[in-house]
């Protein structure tokens, strides 16, 4: 194909476009804090709730996308390992919750097993995601410090 | 021609750009301990003391004392606190009748590590720092609690009781 300046204008106004587009309408998801339940013994549970400041958070901010529909899915750990022993972990929904605003009021519980769907955002929204949850610990387990990885994905639908 | 072609080209790429996702991880940890447990046996009995005209001193060596068996965590280490504290007969007085009175119990506590026989023991002092060494998996520390008590002049007779409490914690 010849290349004429009719291709070059509408190169250059694709690439000035998408420039625009992705510099400006950029999702921006984080963590903001990871999932804590600290000295634990055995022979006992323990639970984080989505108010406790260990409980891990998240956050998304929709940026300049307008009416925008978002879709939250967690990979959520079944067990939690010392690459030893296995620690059973289990989610709930009183103990996750989200809110447009980083504070302990005005949160709304959901089922972390679920998706979690936000419709119609507004362009430079903000949403704030806890999780906490419960681990009990037999006693016959090894005892060291056991790991597990939340992970949450964010799209545009 | 050329403007359907860039057209097609100019939906798909922004399309593709529009199509966003993105996500974050968080770890989730915990650190698994084992509680401790304190396995007393034996008892602080200092059984017949008479009564004087001028204040005295009772003691018991620890090893005659009472001994804790102490299990927790491996390696951990623990802080160890206690304090003297009063007997009294306040009991033995409401059944029989007499006069009240205290004594002061001064506990003397030592540590033997691993070892549940008293050799070679260590004092152990309140507030003070230890460690459970590891025994099949199992971190242990002998505690043996001995001590004196300090008889008044003229101590008002009776059966003197008491609760010595001492405090292990990671």
């Amino acid at each position: 194909m010849k290349i004429n300046s009719l291709h070059i204008k509408y190169l250059f106004l694709i690439f000035y476009l998408i420039v625009n587009v992705t510099s400006s309408a950029q999702l921006i998801v984080s963590k903001l804090n990871d999932l804590a339940f600290g000295t634990v013994f055995k022979g006992y549970s323990s639970s984080v709730n989505h108010l406790d400041v260990n409980a891990a958070k998240f956050y998304f901010n929709t940026g300049n996308l307008q009416n925008v529909n978002i879709l939250v899915q967690f990979v959520l750990p079944q067990n939690l390992t010392n690459n030893i022993d296995n620690l059973l972990i289990t989610f709930s929904t009183q103990q996750s919750a989200w809110a447009t605003k980083d504070l302990p009021t005005g949160r709304t519980n959901f089922n972390p097993y679920q998706p979690l769907r936000f419709n119609r955002l507004k362009k430079n929204t903000s949403i704030y995601i806890w999780l906490g949850a419960t681990i009990t610990i037999p006693t016959a387990i090894t005892s060291g410090l056991y790991n597990g990885t939340i992970i949450m994905n964010v799209e545009r639908i | 021609m050329i403007k359907a072609k860039y057209t097609f080209l100019f939906l798909l790429l922004t399309s593709i750009c529009f199509a966003q996702s993105g996500s974050a991880s968080a770890s989730v940890t915990a650190n698994v301990i084992t509680p401790i447990t304190i396995i007393t046996t034996g008892s602080i009995d200092f059984g017949d003391v008479i009564v004087m005209p001028n204040p005295y001193q009772v003691t018991k060596s620890p090893e005659s004392g009472s001994r804790h068996e102490v299990q927790g965590n491996p390696n951990s280490s623990v802080t160890i606190s206690f304090n003297p504290i009063t007997l009294d007969n306040f009991n033995w007085v409401a059944q029989h009748g007499g006069t009240s009175g205290t004594i002061t119990f001064i506990p003397e506590v030592k540590h033997t590590g691993t070892n549940p026989n008293y050799v070679n023991p260590i004092t152990v002092t309140s507030g003070g720092v230890y460690q459970l060494t590891d025994v099949g998996g199992i971190g242990k520390l002998y505690l043996w609690v001995g001590g004196a008590i300090n008889v008044n002049a003229n101590q008002p007779v009776g059966y003197y009781t008491g609760t010595f409490v001492i405090n292990v914690s990671y």
